[in-house]
């Protein structure tokens, strides 16, 4: 509780690049608090082309493998009884670590995505994820942005990149 | 690998029931927990009027039907290109159908380039785009 309390209240000004990537390690309903400021970061306007999300970290172990595959419907036995992550947990977890849904809950809306799966990853892998925002169209009163993902894995491997469409809400003011 | 890699060949469909639990659970393997997936009574009040699944979550479903089909292959070469059409709420049950459109060979395998659709019980799309895979020899 302490420690959600300070994510609250941490200013996102006082933040250097390695105290914000400090926050983000954390993992389960933390990403949650990180989140809260990263859309306060994103309120700041700072969602120009170029503008680079602050790294987060997650590590993907056999339990959240089982809940993935429960939630999604996968029985096959290539994924159920192996070591391996499947590739769209690791996507799954990495737009969840955005937060992008926190920024105007119920109100952005996800239209796009391209994923490219690069190679396989192991349970109990730590994975980085590195978000940068490549476009962002403001036209007749619609934001549209397109976010670009890299996961890195053991050893900075890459194991998939991708790129997130959205549409932003009218309320969501431009730069 | 289960297919004959010829155009017009299609894939095995997969067809899911999509419930509440599945979206709560899909939040807690994500980390997203947007109260429009999970929390009825905030949905309630949005223009969906209810809960929807996490557009990744119904995603999943393409990766399901595509793993089924290319095994292995898929899980270390596959990319998807999609557009998500419309939300699937809890209730639903989503269907995917895919064609495989263009069989390309290549020094580092056969590409192989697959029309993939989501409809639901309605027939509606709610994803529609294109799975992409290599193919080993």
């Amino acid at each position: 509780m302490l420690a959600s309390f300070c994510y609250h209240f941490v200013s996102p000004d006082l933040l250097t690049s390695q105290t914000r990537h400090a926050i983000f390690l954390p993992i389960h309903r933390k990403h949650r608090y990180a989140a809260l400021l990263l859309s306060t970061s994103m309120n700041n306007l700072q969602l120009q082309e170029g503008f680079e999300f602050p790294p987060s970290q997650f590590r993907i172990d056999a339990a959240t493998v089982t809940d993935f595959l429960q939630a999604t419907g996968e029985t096959s036995a290539l994924l159920k009884n192996s070591s391996f992550v499947p590739p769209m947990a690791i996507a799954a977890r990495a737009i969840g670590s955005l937060g992008i849904g926190s920024l105007v809950p119920a109100g952005v809306i996800h239209v796009t995505q391209q994923l490219e799966f690069l190679q396989p990853a192991k349970t109990g892998t730590t994975f980085s994820c590195h978000t940068r925002v490549e476009k962002y169209v403001a036209r007749a009163g619609l934001t549209m942005i397109t976010v670009g993902i890299t996961v890195t894995g053991d050893a900075a491997a890459k194991v998939l990149i991708g790129k997130i469409g959205f549409i932003l809400p009218p309320e969501v003011k431009t730069p | 690998m289960t297919v004959d890699l010829s155009p017009s060949t299609p894939l095995p469909p997969v067809q899911t029931a999509i419930s509440q639990e599945m979206i709560n659970l899909y939040a807690k393997a994500s980390g997203d927990f947007n109260p429009i997936h999970i929390d009825p009574e905030f949905a309630k009040k949005t223009a969906q009027g209810g809960t929807i699944a996490h557009g990744m979550m119904v995603l999943a479903f393409v990766n399901n039907m595509m793993a089924a089909a290319f095994g292995r292959d898929w899980l270390e070469t596959g990319s998807l290109d999609v557009r998500f059409r419309s939300a699937a709420k809890p209730g639903d049950t989503v269907t995917v159908k895919g064609e495989i459109k263009k069989v390309e060979p290549g020094d580092n395998g056969t590409r192989v380039r697959c029309a993939v659709a989501c409809t639901n019980q309605s027939n509606e799309p709610v994803i529609t785009g294109e799975a992409t895979v290599r193919v080993k020899a």
